[in-house]
């Protein structure tokens, strides 16, 4: 009873930390339009509007107005859903965010599977063997792989893997179910490449702790082993902290898909945020930006409160 | 008894691999040092001098990892930028460190309201995507011009960088100040006069010293991966300085042919990021042994 009376206290508590969270990642993300050198009206009309001109699409835009106003009224038009236009090609940016996401999620996905299911074996093998070969290489690449540039890494891939097998399209995410799996199998795999060894190492020092635990023995002693131990005892016990790890790294995973978005040359929103952050679009750069920004703070949220499903002690603390 | 024979047992054993870690990786990172100070000497030719009539060049002896699509010596380019991503990575590294040192002791001591923004802070940059946000950044904020000893482009990432990196170092020093401060000699010593900054440097600082030197060389190599990592996508150091990350998005489009204009800048890139690494990770080993 009270147990599970803490248990949702714990919930409420984390979901109203959510509020103030999102209020300062809007205005973080409101900065990016503000520490733009010059008049942005003026980027938009060009060099050849006059000063009365751009003085009316100031005003129209709303920048003569104080930074906090700007900002009260950046949060009101996001309430409505209107992040604005792109001024590259005058599309709303919520249709700029709509038709690029699906290929990002389809990364962020390929990327999290890959990543489990290299690190659980991974980890598992390095903790009943402490101190062998594949331990020690297992602690030592976790730190090294995270020095490896990925864009590197997906390019080596694409030119000593890709074109010369053909098993893999070498840009481009395809128009196909299948397309797109092929699609994402490489940049996945360059990305997974550095979050695996990391997630490994954490659920490795987990697994160690549950193994020597008394109550890994006591279920010894009673004759459970092998696959049921596994399931039941150990990777259920030893989850909690490589589950924070990831949600922590979620930030560098996001970082990794933009990048690899680029090296593939796949239109998702990672590589629209670097066109347009690159040809100073502000509002789709500002959209997409609170588009991953609010992906972090929600799996932060999902993370903690799977957390306490995993293991209903987490709320004690 | 049996326990205290294993911890020894498992001490000597790996000792010696954290030593092994930390000389190969200062080796690594000792030639990258020397090869940048000395870049001029080292290099066989100008980085931006273009030789229009030799352009692509295959690896020869004069032209050790060939020529760009420009004729520019591709060796001679990967050694002057070194100088560029050591520079921004060190300073990447050692502002935040003393900002964040500062800042996490004046909220470790005077706490309040001090103490509440920078844990609010620390929390809200922890679920933050930081490096999406720096690349929506620099292209708000557009290359720089040249800034005293800086490159072209370089003075916005070390902004960005100093704005969030600083909060590690915070984080340590606040939670320290917060420790010792509950110490019963400590207490003793304020009571009988120690004033906040003899404590500060008698009793704070020289437990954080090996853990803020530990991250301090893993912050520089991160930084020069996130710096090559910008340059690729065209937000870090523009076109012609050389750099790492700026050479392999500059030679992509040659890679089915020449791919060594690609493999090897990021290989650079790769040898001295596993350097700094090993270097970190070693002296991590070998401090929390001692």
């Amino acid at each position: 009873m009270t147990a599970s009376g803490g248990r949702y206290a714990f919930v409420g508590r984390r979901l109203l930390q959510t509020v103030p969270l999102l209020l300062a990642v809007t205005l973080l993300v409101f900065l990016i339009t503000k520490v733009s050198p010059g008049n942005p009206a003026r980027t938009i009309l060009g060099p050849k509007a006059t000063d009365e001109q751009v003085a009316q699409l100031s005003h129209q835009l709303g920048y003569d107005r104080s930074v906090l106003g700007q900002y009260f009224s950046f949060l009101g038009r996001l309430l409505h859903g209107d992040l604005g236009t792109s001024a590259r090609t005058g599309d709303s940016v919520g249709s700029v965010i709509g038709t690029h996401l699906a290929p990002t999620v389809w990364l962020v996905a390929a990327t999290l599977l890959l990543t489990v299911v290299a690190a659980v074996p991974l980890a598992w093998t390095a903790a009943t063997h402490r101190d062998g070969w594949l331990d020690h290489l297992l602690r030592t690449s976790s730190i090294v792989v995270l020095y490896l540039p990925t864009f590197w890494v997906g390019l080596v891939l694409i030119r000593f893997v890709a074109l010369p097998t053909g098993w893999f399209p070498v840009s481009g995410f395809g128009e196909t179910t299948a397309d797109h799996l092929r699609s994402v199998v490489l940049p996945a795999v360059s990305l997974a490449l550095a979050l695996a060894p990391v997630v490994a190492r954490s659920l490795r020092t987990s697994m160690v702790d549950v193994l020597e635990s008394d109550y890994v023995m006591a279920a010894r002693a009673t004759g459970v082993s092998g696959w049921r131990l596994f399931r039941w005892c150990i990777l259920r016990n030893s989850m909690s902290p490589a589950v924070s790890l990831l949600a922590v790294q979620v930030g560098f995973l996001l970082f990794g898909v933009v990048v690899l978005e680029v090296t593939f040359d796949i239109h998702g929103l990672g590589s629209e945020l670097v066109t347009a952050s690159v040809g100073k679009d502000l509002l789709v750069t500002q959209g997409i930006t609170l588009v991953f920004a609010i992906a972090v703070v929600a799996v932060n949220l999902v993370a903690d409160l799977l957390l306490v499903a995993i293991d209903p002690r987490v709320t004690a603390s | 008894m049996s326990a205290n024979l294993d911890a020894d047992r498992q001490t000597r054993r790996s000792r010696p691999r954290g030593r092994a870690k930390l000389v190969a990786g200062a080796i690594i990172v000792g030639l990258f040092v020397l090869a940048g100070i000395f870049a001029p000497l080292v290099a066989p030719h100008d980085p931006l001098e273009q030789d229009l009539l030799n352009r692509l060049a295959d690896p020869s002896a004069a032209h050790l990892i060939g020529t760009d699509a420009l004729g520019r010596d591709t060796l001679s380019r990967i050694i002057f930028a070194i100088r560029v991503d050591l520079r921004v990575g060190i300073l990447c590294a050692l502002l935040p460190m003393l900002l964040g040192t500062v800042i996490g002791a004046l909220a470790g001591f005077y706490g309040g309201f001090a103490d509440t923004v920078v844990t609010r802070l620390i929390d809200l940059v922890q679920s933050f995507p930081v490096l999406v946000f720096f690349l929506a950044l620099l292209g708000a904020m557009g290359m720089a011009r040249p800034f005293l000893f800086l490159g072209p482009g370089e003075l916005p990432v070390i902004i960005v960088f100093v704005c969030v990196g600083w909060i590690v170092y915070a984080r340590l020093i606040r939670g320290e100040i917060l420790r010792v401060r509950e110490l019963e000699y400590v207490q003793a010593a304020r009571a009988g006069g120690l004033s906040d900054r003899r404590v500060l440097v008698r009793h704070v600082l020289p437990n954080v010293l090996n853990q803020t030197l530990v991250y301090v060389v893993l912050d520089v190599g991160l930084a020069i991966l996130a710096l090559a990592t910008l340059s690729f996508l065209g937000l870090g150091i523009p076109a012609p300085t050389p750099e790492w990350g700026a050479m392999v998005a500059e030679n992509r489009a040659r890679f089915a042919d020449q791919w060594w204009l690609v493999v090897a800048p990021g290989l650079a890139l790769s040898v001295l990021g596993v350097g700094l690494a090993l270097v970190g990770d070693g002296l991590d080993d070998m401090l929390k042994q001692s």
